[in-house]
């Protein structure tokens, strides 16, 4: 470096300026702390620690949006299938940092983009050589990755095949690796990592395959596990006696913890949601609540001791995983300061819950149609059939998947009313945005056996669903001061992207193609475009050169097309793509 | 124009090669169950009956368990052409249903909902027939899936046989080309202890 190049980062290190290739790219935990004072960058998975997936840049905004055109695109590869799966897709959200994007497709190869000058330039892919048909035949719904993670100089990311990999953000060369999960078992992963000061957490798929879940911090200098969580406690710890039956159904209890968490570094509080219980539609196999399953889990960074949860579906019979983002908003409810998380759960309800205690503020149906249960209690927020001492829940019994009501009609669809894609967060207009599945399909019960249990990668499910009805989606807007739905803004196809938010506008994909922008306060559709791929992955905004971006990948995946797509026919004519889309308003 | 002759000729010959290798298997074409081993993988029977036939349940619902199918090779032969009513099963020839050859059935006798769906990627007769005959003579009646049949479908560049290897035949078999296969070695997953176990209860 020449000394006026060194005097020049001297500067812009002492005015807290980026510097392109020097020191100050790395990202540090304090950077990735304060990451809202970087507004054109997009450090980590959900934009922030908050999970509020909002951006403040407004040079795209509810006047201009109608000129967003296509700025550049660029092809890329991981459509090629394995195991189970005819072929890969795209679910990640792009990380941007000073005009560089990291992008992974359904394989989890990593490129790095090169995007500024308005143009894109391919720089380096990691691919991680994923062993397909190890892990695609026990990845239940699909071939995906959801994206990286950057710590310091590295870029840390997942391999459907268990492993986290931490590659030279420079050279694009893997600088170490190890294995988390073990498709053995039926783990694999498809969450993007989280890092938090000097720990990257790993969460695992696989409650269709018998697992016992578990979340993992792996020291970045050592390289070392140093916390190992699992969400069904072992015998003998809190919680355990909520499995009881005889036969350890706990040991393929399932809880994943398959989408990417949050953290509050006021109380150093992770939050990160937990799966459905294993087998899916066979409750009897499992009496009690199954703890931690479906619920919202409050973990201590450093030592992953669980502080608290929250449960929202006891005793699950429907595949209403809780494993959402949970979304942190310091917001008044009803005029009392609060500071709450958010999940938008699989069951079709909404909750808001005091993120210092767990404690149930509000809760409210944020679908059409919600027929397993007549509500919330409003004291406690669970299901107003819910009975602490039953064995068995029956909720709304005529409705409710059992051996003697072993087919089925449930609403929300076992898909629930929101998957993994993510919400969005206002917080100037204190609005939280609900990318919808609007769905009922049929579940049909097939008891398991404790004397018949299933071999390892077998799938363990007790029964399986089917398409009965046409699915439909939405953008539902709730007021988080009240708890009350402001808007719904209705769709063709079910939301299977998820969503971002700027100071105006909400952004959305479909799987037909079809990507939009809404007026944040009307929910009026101010411009769209047709991407001629199925999106099935949130759409995210950086700048670059100053300049503003939306950008999201294209190409789908993911378990509808194999599974539901019946429930959207049309959708069958959509073929398998990989592109990332960069869109800009000149 | 006397150049196109030549062509012409290589043209006529070739469809003449392909009629004999079609209608006998001439030399240098591969074993009828070889070709439907991959027609298995590249129509995604993989998909719901899995690479052993096992089938099973899935989020789609249950697949047949090809290995303990009792129909015969011509019976196996009309379920992938016809596809099954009421069941997820497709059928794999385009027009199966045009002119009652598939039990005696038109489209126009089936309500919406209990048709066989169709598929995107439909088979050609002689793809219907070797991968019939795959399923008859390869995976039909053969017992518990096993680690050399698994290799045999997949290769020794996966880790995916290694649950069916039992002690000798195990995983060193394949770790070498694996190894080959993929960048990274075979590690194994070094778990911290149970963050959540009770004081002096860890292990």
């Amino acid at each position: 470096m020449s000394r006026s190049t060194c005097a020049a980062a001297i500067v812009a290190l002492s005015l807290g300026l980026p510097v392109a290739g020097f020191a100050a790219d790395e990202v540090t935990p304090d950077r990735l702390l304060k990451a809202d004072a970087e507004p054109g960058n997009w450090l980590t998975h959900h934009k922030d620690y908050s999970a509020q997936r909002f951006s403040p840049i407004n040079q795209i905004n509810k006047n201009n949006v109608k000129n967003l055109h296509v700025a550049w695109t660029l092809q890329l590869g991981g459509i090629e299938g394995g195991g189970i799966w005819s072929h890969g897709g795209l679910e990640g959200t792009p990380i941007a940092e000073n005009g560089y994007l990291y992008v992974t497709d359904g394989w989890g190869s990593v490129t790095k983009i090169d995007t500024r000058g308005g143009q894109a330039k391919v720089l380096w892919s990691m691919d991680p050589k994923t062993d397909h048909d190890w892990a695609g035949a026990v990845a239940c719904c699909g071939v995906d990755n959801r994206g990286v993670a950057l710590a310091g100089s590295m870029v840390l990311s997942h391999s459907l095949d268990g492993r986290l990999i931490a590659t030279d953000k420079e050279t694009g060369k893997i600088l170490w690796q190890r294995q988390v999960a073990n498709p053995d078992k039926g783990e694999v992963i498809t969450a993007a990592p989280l890092v938090v000061k000097n720990l990257v957490i790993s969460g695992t798929s696989g409650a269709e395959y018998g697992i016992r879940g578990w979340l993992a911090a792996t020291d970045l200098t050592t390289q070392k596990e140093v916390w190992r969580t699992y969400t069904i406690p072992a015998k003998g710890e809190p919680g355990s006696e909520t499995w009881k039956d005889s036969y350890d159904a706990a040991a393929m209890g399932g809880g994943s913890t398959w989408v990417t968490g949050s953290y509050d570094p006021k109380t150093n509080t992770l939050f990160w949601g937990v799966g459905n219980p294993g087998p899916d539609w066979d409750p009897e196999y499992r009496p009690g609540d199954n703890l931690y399953t479906d619920s919202t889990l409050a973990l201590d960074l450093d030592t992953g001791k669980i502080k608290w949860h929250y449960q929202h579906t006891p005793n699950d019979a429907f595949d209403y995983d809780s494993v959402a983002e949970n979304v942190l908003v310091d917001a008044p409810v009803n005029g009392r300061p609060m500071n709450l998380v958010l999940e938008a759960d699989r069951n079709g309800f909404a909750y808001a819950v005091d993120r210092n205690n767990g404690n149930f503020v509000w809760g409210l149906p944020f679908v059409k149609k919600v027929n397993w249960t007549k509500g919330l209690d409003a004291e406690t927020g669970k299901p107003i059939e819910y009975d602490p001492k039953a064995d068995i829940q029956k909720y709304n019994a005529a409705v409710t998947p059992s051996r003697e009501n072993a087919k089925t009609l449930i609403c929300p669809g076992n898909m629930g009313g929101k998957n993994w894609p993510p919400t969005a967060y206002n917080p100037d207009l204190k609005v939280w945005y609900i990318p919808v599945i609007e769905s009922c399909n049929t579940v049909t019960v097939k008891a398991e056996d404790p004397a018949k249990k299933a071999k390892p990668r077998d799938v363990w499910i007790g029964g399986g669903p089917t398409e009965s009805e046409r699915i439909t989606g939405s953008v539902t807007a709730i007021d988080v001061t009240t708890g009350k739905e402001v808007g719904k803004h209705e769709t063709p196809f079910p939301m299977l992207g998820g969503l971002l938010t700027t100071p105006d506008l909400v952004f959305y994909g479909q799987p037909d193609g079809k990507v939009a922008a809404l007026d944040a306060k009307t929910l009026q559709e101010l411009w769209s475009f047709n991407t001629g791929g199925g999106v099935i992955a949130p759409p995210m905004t950086f700048t670059s050169d100053g300049k503003q971006y939306i950008a999201l990948l294209v190409g789908q995946g993911g378990a509808w097309d194999k599974w539901f797509v019946e429930a959207t026919p049309e959708l069958k004519a959509v073929h398998p793509s990989s592109t990332l889309y960069v869109f800009a308003v000149n | 124009m006397t150049t196109d002759f030549p062509s012409l000729r290589y043209v006529i010959g070739a469809a003449a090669w392909l009629l004999v290798a079609g209608a006998g298997g001439a030399i240098g074409q591969s074993a009828p169950s070889d070709d439907g081993m991959r027609i298995y993988k590249s129509a995604n029977c993989v998909g719901c009956h899995k690479w052993s036939g096992n089938g099973g349940g899935s989020y789609g619902g249950a697949a047949a368990n090809l290995r303990q199918t009792q129909l015969s090779l011509s019976e196996i032969e009309e379920t992938i052409r016809c596809g099954r009513p009421m069941a997820g099963m497709p059928h794999f020839q385009p027009d199966a249903y045009s002119d009652g050859k598939c039990y005696g059935l038109k489209e126009s006798d089936l309500p919406e909902d209990k048709r066989p769906p169709g598929t995107n990627h439909p088979l050609r007769p002689a793809d219907i027939k070797a991968v019939a005959e795959y399923v008859a003579t390869q995976i039909k009646g053969k017992g518990d899936p096993t680690f050399a049949q698994c290799q045999k479908f997949f290769g020794s560049g996966t880790r995916v046989c290694d649950t069916y290897a039992t002690q000798g035949e195990s995983k060193q078999a394949s770790a070498p080309n694996a190894v080959d296969a993929s960048s990274h070695p075979r590690m194994q997953v070094e778990a911290a202890p149970d963050a959540n176990a009770p004081n002096g209860a860890r292990k």
